[in-house]
């Protein structure tokens, strides 16, 4: 019953948050000197008084900004997000068709950050002040310091051009037909498919863009997993448990990790998060069209609509997924279930 | 906290003392960049175009036959300034938003939270591009788009400080003594929060400068004829082969936003024993 009442609470709570949002990108995308019309017209249509007038009336951009504004709400409120003026297609209809391959990409990145920075970071803390500490220190902060498009140039030079050892910009190769679509996850379709090659050569094109995006979230999980585990390693309890015996194992995995759970966790949920909105520059360099391309378009083009989605839509899972954080919370620590 | 010595911490701290090495290395050379480089950033000499490295193009030259080891000494220039710029700014309306919402409560309070609350959540990459091309895409718009995006983490940061502060005794001896209430937030309180929000400010030096090279490389930043790191790596993506042309600026990046993130982790560790 407490999750539940704590749950409710949440969710009405981010309601004004989530209008909030919706209004912010309004005013930006009408910022003067800007103007959709400028960023969606061609210079011929814009000297045509009447295509001008046309498009204005289509998109409802003749209407007081208010008015706009209030039927945008009054539209959202019904489930509708409006259509884009850059596509001419459902806000939502892009979206259901550019998340899938921003889901692949982000969980393969948070996957790869979670076992290269958890793991690292417990090396780092059980062995202070070794070579190893330092090294990861050193590479967790390089992590954190590598402009994005500067690792995919390098990673795409070295092991695409030069190596040829994994495969391009793209999802798959333009010789390859997509697995019948289920959930919009390529490696997930061709695995219910059957299709192994396609798998292959999806998995192939997903290495480079996963670690790129990756890059940041490992080394910022490994820097937190390192203080978190070094704060608990140094308890009595910890000390307790080696002096009846147990093995460097058992103290490390089983004692202390657990109790350093919730920080690491906290991050991950943040990451994740995190990586959606970070995705613009990785799709961008890899021709992946996913949300951060989307994003991309809309933003340059000004598509209000377009950007509110999406926004919107980023800002649901930052929610969601710091929900999920605080319920995770409730199962790694006791004591929060009873207070 | 215990008083600060520089020189004291960059003794004890191996990194941060190549950090500051390095940051220093760099606002030298590239304001100096007319005595260091011979050549002219902008000029172009297309019979030389694409040139790969040698004694005389030692980093190469680009698509125009432009020298880019003069590029990117120049190009220290624009990045340094814009980071520093958007964190200084920044911090200053995050601090002064952030330390009024603390002290004067109220409903005033609660409209700051809200607003800072629907930033927060915002998608930052989004909202600056949204705002950038808004704005119409250059640097100074860059710099404005950043700074829209960067103040409300310094409020909320600035407002915690203050609340955990203005109600400690030392505050109230202030009042006691008849002091105004300004001055009492400015003379007496502040000082006290200032400390976190210097250690964020640095960490988030070498964040501004990546968030900003982004910017620039996705085309909503400085026009492609002002040497720019994140703009040059743009430019040579579309020359794959010629690597040094994106290779050489994105080390720079990658050098500078190190250098401040060898100085913040430093300066965390100082502040903040549990992490040592």
């Amino acid at each position: 019953m407490l999750i539940l009442r704590f749950l409710a609470r949440r969710i009405l709570l981010s309601l004004p948050i989530l209008l909030g949002i919706t209004l912010l990108a309004f005013i930006i995308s009408h910022l003067v000197p800007s103007d959709p019309i400028v960023a969606n017209l061609g210079q011929r249509a814009m000297s045509d008084p009447t295509i001008v007038a046309a498009f204005r009336s289509e998109w409802g951009l003749d209407k007081p900004l208010p008015e706009q504004y209030l039927s945008y709400v009054g539209n959202l409120l019904q489930g509708n997000l409006g259509k884009s003026i850059k596509s001419r297609r459902p806000v939502i209809e892009d979206l259901k068709a550019f998340l899938p391959a921003t889901i692949e990409l982000a969980l393969s990145s948070i996957l790869l950050g979670i076992l290269v920075g958890v793991t690292f970071g417990i090396l780092s803390a059980v062995s202070r002040n070794s070579w190893l500490d330092h090294l990861v220190r050193i590479f967790s902060l390089i992590g954190v310091s590598v402009p994005v498009f500067w690792l995919a140039l390098i990673l795409l030079f070295v092991f695409y051009s030069r190596l040829g050892i994994v495969a391009g910009p793209g999802r798959l190769d333009p010789s390859m037909t997509a697995p019948p679509l289920v959930t919009g996850l390529i490696t997930v379709d061709a695995i219910l498919a059957g299709q192994w090659d396609v798998l292959k050569n999806a998995l192939s094109h997903l290495i480079l863009p996963s670690l790129v995006l990756g890059s940041y979230t490992t080394g910022l999980i490994a820097r937190v997993t390192r203080s978190s585990m070094l704060d608990v390693l140094g308890l009595d309890y910890i000390r307790a448990a080696r002096a009846k015996g147990l093995s460097q194992r058992a103290v490390v995995m089983k004692h202390a990790l657990r109790n350093a759970m919730v920080p690491i966790v906290t991050v991950i949920g943040f990451s994740l998060a995190n990586l959606l909105a970070g995705t613009v520059l990785t799709e961008r360099i890899f021709a992946w069209q996913g949300i951060g391309s989307y994003a991309f378009l809309a933003s340059t083009s000004l598509d209000f609509q377009a950007i509110m989605g999406v926004s919107l839509l980023i800002a649901l899972v930052f929610i969601a997924t710091n929900l999920v954080v605080d319920l995770l919370y409730f199962a790694l620590d006791p004591r929060m279930r009873t207070s | 906290m215990a008083t600060f010595s520089l020189s004291r911490f960059l003794r004890r701290n191996p990194l941060a003392r190549l950090g500051v090495i390095i940051l220093l290395a760099w606002i030298v050379l590239s304001a100096a960049a007319p005595i260091v480089s011979r050549f002219d950033p902008k000029k172009q000499n297309i019979s030389s175009r694409l040139s790969a490295p040698s004694a005389t193009w030692i980093f190469g030259s680009d698509q125009l036959g432009r020298d880019v080891a003069t590029r990117v000494l120049y190009g220290g220039r624009i990045s340094l300034p814009a980071g520093i710029l958007v964190v200084v700014v920044a911090g200053l309306i995050g601090t002064t938003v952030g330390s009024l919402s603390g002290f004067l409560g109220g409903w005033f309070d609660e409209i700051v939270m809200r607003i800072t609350e629907v930033f927060l959540a915002f998608p930052t990459i989004i909202l600056s591009m949204t705002i950038a091309a808004a704005l119409g895409p250059n640097l100074i718009n860059a710099v404005i788009a950043m700074i829209v995006v960067w103040w409300p983490q310094y409020a909320r940061l600035v407002r915690g400080q203050v609340l955990s502060v203005k109600n400690r005794e030392f505050v109230e001896a202030s009042y006691a003594l008849g002091t105004p209430r300004l001055r009492v937030l400015v003379r007496t309180i502040l000082p006290n929060c200032i400390a976190p929000v210097i250690v964020m400010a640095t960490s988030d030096l070498g964040a501004a400068i990546l968030v900003f090279s982004g910017l620039s490389f996705l085309g909503l930043g400085p026009d492609p004829s002002i040497p720019e790191w994140g703009r040059m790596a743009a430019d040579g993506l579309q020359f794959f082969d010629q690597w040094w042309m994106a290779a050489f600026p994105g080390l720079a990046i990658c050098t500078v936003a190190l250098g401040f993130n060898f100085v913040g982790d430093g300066i965390r560790d100082a502040l903040d024993p549990r992490t040592r």
